[in-house]
């Protein structure tokens, strides 16, 4: 079980310019939970927000249904319709927001990209890969593609206690700025290690 | 041989495109007129292309209203005032321990040759 009280928050390094990606209580429970109902198959959906100074924020989290053709693989292959990704564009056009990214769930297995992940990745999208273990949500990471496509760089998640009424307020990026490790994480690959 | 195709580009890899959500160009088939998009922005190119020089497995291409994998592929020809749409196909997931690559016949399923 997560726990519900507590706020995930992604820092994004961005041409080394530290870059917040707020993100509510309430928002990575509703990926957690989409992650839980699916298993053991692979879920999946968009983030759509607004990027002001640097800062993103999420504004909505959109479950879709895996599209991934063959049935028997859905448990370890999701796919997102075109037509829901040229729908969830339109919206967040017509909203004045951006698709941030997309997360999808890791049914009994780590939240790191795989090779799989990798191939079919684009750039500048936030990846978030939310790991279900026996039914339950574990682990949930947020990666960006590197524009060489050689690996990723992972997005620093953060406990900051934010409630959603609080993601737009200009404390916001003063609390990720005072709470957030700025270490460089190890960069990624996405190969396997068993 | 077409001469003024209009390219859609994603937001995605407008970045890679001088920041332009079209580009025009030519050819006699789709597969020429993306060649001549990514000689004209080279980053393009392994956003599209594999290193064997096909088309990625994960893009949807469009010719006007039509997905091409259900035409001739890159093969399809194109004519003057046709539109190219780049549509991403976001997917990926976990993989078993065994596996490295797509299966071969993902590959057929999802390949545009």
């Amino acid at each position: 079980m997560i726990d519900l009280d507590r706020c995930l928050f992604a820092i994004r390094h961005y041409a080394g310019v530290l870059v917040a990606l707020n993100w509510t209580a309430e928002q990575g429970a509703m990926i957690a939970r989409h992650g839980e109902r699916g298993y053991p198959n692979e879920i999946c959906g968009f983030l759509l927000g607004t990027r002001t100074d640097g800062t993103a924020t999420v504004r909505e989290v959109v479950p879709v249904e895996n599209h991934w053709e063959a049935l028997d693989e859905r448990r370890r292959r999701f796919m997102i319709a075109p037509e829901d990704f040229l729908r969830e564009e339109r919206r967040a056009r017509e909203a004045g927001w951006e698709i941030l990214g997309f997360y999808h769930s890791h049914p009994d297995h780590p939240a790191r990209p795989s090779e799989t992940d990798r191939e079919a990745a684009w750039p500048g999208y936030s990846y978030v890969i939310q790991s279900v273990r026996d039914s339950s949500a574990a682990e949930v990471t947020s990666w960006l593609l590197k524009d060489d496509r050689s690996g990723y760089d992972q997005e620093d998640i953060v406990d900051c206690g934010m409630r959603s009424a609080d993601s737009a307020s200009p404390n916001a990026a003063a609390a990720g700025q005072g709470s957030t490790s700025t270490r460089a994480n190890p960069q990624y690959k996405g190969e396997e290690h068993g | 041989m077409a001469d003024r195709v209009k390219i859609l580009v994603p937001t995605a890899l407008r970045q890679f495109a001088g920041g332009r959500e079209e580009v025009e160009a030519g050819g006699a088939t789709v597969g020429d007129v993306l060649g001549q998009l990514t000689t004209a922005h080279a980053d393009l190119k392994k956003h599209l292309y594999k290193d064997n020089g096909q088309l990625r497995n994960f893009v949807n291409i469009y010719l006007n209203d039509e997905d091409i994998r259900y035409l001739e592929k890159a093969a399809t020809p194109v004519a003057d005032g046709d539109v190219i749409t780049i549509v991403p196909a976001i997917a990926g997931g976990a993989q078993a321990v065994e596996e490295l690559t797509l299966s071969s016949e993902e590959v057929a399923r999802y390949s545009r040759h």
